[in-house]
């Protein structure tokens, strides 16, 4: 843990300078989570915030301090998923922001097995979230925590309380999904 | 299930561009500051204590409206001694009213031998 549970246990108690101590100990993580999770870099500290202030009116519930970590992850997936269910922008107007040149840069720089340069990664990232908007905010959150904030099964166990068998599954179907929208995409000549 | 590992691959090397392309994200300074400031703003607690802070004005207000509304009920009843203001009640009043003239001197007539 990044802070000491005498830490949470005073900011359980009323201690505001602990639950300060408690931001800004897990802020650069949670707020990068956010950033992986929601994909846009606008409405990433809104939804920090958001998470914290969650933190702060739950933190008493908290029984276990062992779980803290898992459970202020919890607390991040949940207000990601709020955000995405209030913003999902409609993908048509997603497609609209990448132009036909980056998407065939995607498209050519994932054919190949060359390192990517940098603006064929910026594509490939555009691309992606393209793919992640077409799947359910549940699908993209679970695969963002799993491939792009590389949380082991162990630890994605204990955020989402389920056996490591039943999300080895959950991965395999929300990959799944993603690779079934990128190859509707390219069936329907959007690649 | 080449046609799987390629997929597979596909999206490994999807996802290793996006951790790349993302980077990392810099909190601005004032992040601190307005998630107090959302805290302040949705914490009941500081909702009783601005009720607190007002609540020397909130009484004696009250105090001079109660006074106010006693001295208004108070006044006319006061000045009332002696005058036919208050004399005829509710229901007086509206007999009188709707009678006519000739019904209305009879019983001022019975009213006065009382």
């Amino acid at each position: 843990m990044l802070v000491e549970p005498e830490t949470i246990e005073r900011a359980q108690s009323g201690d505001d300078a602990a639950f300060n101590a408690i931001v800004t100990a897990y802020r650069k993580r949670i707020l990068g989570t956010v950033y992986r999770m929601i994909g846009r870099g606008d409405d990433v500290e809104d939804v920090g915030q958001e998470v914290f202030v969650r933190l702060y009116f739950s933190l008493k519930q908290l029984r276990t301090l062992q779980v803290f970590e898992p459970w202020l992850y919890r607390l991040t997936i949940n207000a990601c998923y709020d955000y995405l269910r209030k913003k999902r922008r409609a993908v048509d107007v997603r497609m609209a922001d990448l132009s036909e040149e980056q998407v065939a840069a995607a498209d050519m720089a994932l054919s190949g097995k060359r390192a990517l340069a940098e603006k064929e990664k910026a594509s490939v990232k555009e691309l992606l979230d393209i793919l992640l908007d077409r799947v359910s905010a549940e699908d993209r959150m679970l695969l963002t925590l799993k491939e792009v904030q590389g949380l082991s099964l162990k630890e994605l166990s204990a955020i989402y309380e389920v056996n490591t068998n039943a999300l080895k599954v959950r991965l395999f179907r929300a990959r799944k999904r993603v690779l079934e929208a990128y190859n509707e995409m390219a069936q329907n000549n959007e690649l | 299930m080449d046609e799987t590992r390629a997929g597979g691959e596909l999206l490994d090397r999807m996802f290793a561009a996006y951790r790349d392309a993302l980077g990392e994200f810099r909190p601005s300074p004032q992040f601190l500051p307005l998630l107090w400031a959302k805290i302040e703003s949705r914490n009941p607690v500081s909702w009783i204590t601005h009720l607190a802070a007002w609540s020397p004005r909130l009484a004696l207000t009250a105090l001079v409206f109660a006074a106010l509304l006693i001295a208004s009920l108070a006044l006319p009843y006061g000045q009332s001694n002696g005058s036919a203001v208050l004399e005829a009640s509710y229901v007086d009043v509206l007999t009188l009213e709707s009678m006519d003239e000739y019904d209305r001197a009879l019983w001022q007539l019975a009213e006065n031998k009382r």
